[in-house]
């Protein structure tokens, strides 16, 4: 039996990830910002059967961070796959979001993915544990654009980073992966905010850019699936999504191109195609994202749904 | 007159970078967080005939960026070109360094970056000036290795800033562009840190790898000049040095074929090699020196 470390695991990709693996039997520890959603994964997993606990962590604290991960130790040992899930997401222009915008964003997405990895890493190798590390990071990390440059900056770092744990950990035999997924049906946007606007714009506009990728999006299970693939492979980088291979292939060939592109797409372009989203999927808000508890069990993790 | 800001110009490629501006006829402003060696560089060029003034900048922290941002705007308005330098290489195993020796090289490395170009690209788009920045990354952006993670993850940060920031600030016809340059012969080494050693093991180790640094091929002044024609075509991404455009394009062939290749490197195999090879880094070294006394 294996113990598996999940943050950001209340919602989307964290709490997939965390139910695949307690459906294959591993004891998941679910962690979380938010007590109330990382409790209703665990009575979602062990309503099913599954063994999870959970405890509250704010990834953007240093020393919660250090608590956290001598907690895990001391009360369930150390864990044999670690998953850096929790994330947000700021919109806005590079000049748009504030410096203190741009700290938050850092600290979540670039640091604590490492800082996990860093104590956990280090666990792994006191103990001898062959583990795994997983860093969630996004097809963003590849792509410059003007919608979120933050995010890609900080998921940019995190996927290097990543990779260099991965050659540092290989003489331990502690695999690392970055999981790159593309469009993914979560609340990553529904709970992001956007720089340069007044709060209740802000809460407005993610309301509906929202609503708008919950229905584009694929399921966070491919996600999950992609997650555990990566692990039992040992897999450098697993783009999830048609679009997040796309990326990763073409910022290789050609990064001007990619620029070109994603030149083209400005922030009016995405103010018009949510205000859309949120006139025609709006209404079904609380509808629109229906609870799928069956995993697939099959299929490659290379090939788009959509 | 074009008003040109470097940062960390008071060495390395920041100084060189700033003479070579300043005997183009432009007015530079040396920022440093060492006034000393920023009074220096300026001295120096004014000494030959050119313009330049130093100011003391601690670019890691958001507030003194926007007092100096105010001053320059007060003193000489929007700056024509920005050229965010200032940068340290600290050593040290991904697990070896301390959650403040990341966030040191982060704040200087990567946030640096992010908060000059948020001034002075507003400044410049306020003024409607078709400016241009630069912001100096490193091939350690495409270099993930045992040696110095944190570095690479600030620079892969910085190199996707300034590709973002391209692509937001085309339309005001400010130009962007991130420096790649490789190993270059500045204080860079000597200047930082190695995550587990203090006091006499960290100097003796500072000593040895700044002998060998001391010892490549380019010197500042060829990236100065790189950065200078960059400025005028508006390249987008400058590899400099030959191993720095080979990684580049390695690095987008294959990714894990680069990572395998650079998991060699350790700490273990540098300092072995490093002790095997003292005596010949001596010789080269002062050899180097007497030529330079010829000279």
């Amino acid at each position: 039996m294996t113990l598996v470390v999940v943050t950001g695991a209340g919602s989307g990709i964290g709490r997939a990830t965390a139910q695949r693996f307690a459906k294959q039997g591993s004891s998941v520890v679910v962690s979380d910002i938010n007590v109330e959603t990382g409790a209703e994964t665990v009575d979602l997993i062990t309503a099913r059967g599954g063994r999870a606990v959970f405890r509250r962590l704010d990834v953007a604290d240093i020393e919660d961070w250090e608590a956290f991960a001598a907690w895990v130790c001391d009360e369930h040992g150390v864990p044999d796959v670690v998953v850096n899930n929790a994330g947000i997401l700021i919109a806005g222009g590079f000049l748009e979001q504030t410096g203190a915008d741009w700290r938050r964003m850092i600290a979540i997405n670039l640091m604590s993915p490492l800082v996990g990895s860093r104590l956990f890493g280090q666990r792994m190798v006191d103990a001898g544990t062959r583990g795994h590390i997983v860093n969630i990071c996004s097809v963003g990390s590849f792509i410059p654009n003007q919608f979120a440059p933050s995010y890609s900056v900080a998921k940019a770092g995190v996927w290097l980073g990543t990779q260099a744990l991965r050659s540092e950990l290989a003489p331990h035999k502690i695999g690392v992966s970055a999981i790159c997924p593309g469009l993914i049906r979560t609340n990553l946007a529904a709970n992001g905010s956007r720089g340069g606007v007044s709060d209740t714009e802000s809460t407005s506009w993610a309301a509906k850019l929202g609503s708008a990728h919950r229905l584009v999006g694929r399921s966070p299970n491919r996600v999950a699936f992609a997650v555990t693939q990566a692990v039992r492979w040992n897999v450098a980088t697993v783009p999830v999504g048609i679009e997040a291979w796309g990326g990763w292939y073409l910022s290789r060939l050609s990064p001007s191109l990619v620029r070109a592109g994603s030149g083209l797409l400005r922030m009016g372009l995405a103010d018009i195609a949510t205000d859309l989203g949120g006139k025609i999927f709006g209404r079904n808000l609380d509808t629109a994202m229906p609870v799928t508890t069956a995993l697939p069990t099959t299929g490659p993790v290379s090939k788009g749904s959509k | 007159m074009k008003t040109v800001i470097v940062t960390g110009a008071g060495g390395g490629i920041g100084r060189e970078t700033a003479k070579l501006f300043a005997s183009k006829g432009d007015r530079v402003i040396i920022a440093d967080i060492d006034m000393a060696a920023a009074e220096d560089t300026a001295i120096e060029i004014v000494a030959g005939g050119g313009t330049a003034i130093a100011r003391s900048l601690d670019v890691s922290s958001e507030e003194q960026w926007e007092q100096f941002g105010a001053w320059v705007r007060t003193e000489y308005g929007a700056p024509d070109v920005l050229i965010n330098n200032a940068g340290i290489l600290d050593l040290g195993g991904f697990l070896e360094m301390s959650a403040a020796q990341w966030q040191r090289t982060i704040d200087i490395d990567l946030m640096s970056v992010i908060y000059g170009s948020r001034i002075f690209a507003q400044q410049m788009i306020d003024a409607g000036t078709h400016g241009h920045i630069v912001n100096i990354s490193s091939c350690g952006a495409y270099f993930p290795s045992k040696l110095e993670p944190a570095y690479g993850v600030a620079k892969a940060g910085v190199l996707m800033a300034s590709q973002a920031l391209r692509i937001e600030l085309a339309r005001h016809k400010i130009g962007v562009t991130a420096m790649c340059p490789g190993a270059i012969r500045t204080d860079l080494l000597a200047n930082g840190k190695r995550a587990v050693l203090v006091e006499d093991e960290l100097q003796e180790w500072t000593t040895k790898v700044t002998a060998v640094q001391a010892l490549s091929f380019a010197g500042p002044d060829k990236v100065a000049r790189v950065i200078h024609r960059a400025v005028a075509h508006n390249w987008a991404i400058v590899p400099v040095n030959p191993e720095s455009w080979a990684l580049y394009y390695l690095f987008r062939l294959s990714p894990s074929l680069v990572r395998l290749g650079l998991s060699v490197a350790s700490f273990d195999r540098a300092e072995a090699l490093l002790a095997r090879f003292a005596p010949l880094i001596d010789r080269l070294g002062s050899a180097k020196h007497r030529k330079a006394m010829q000279a």
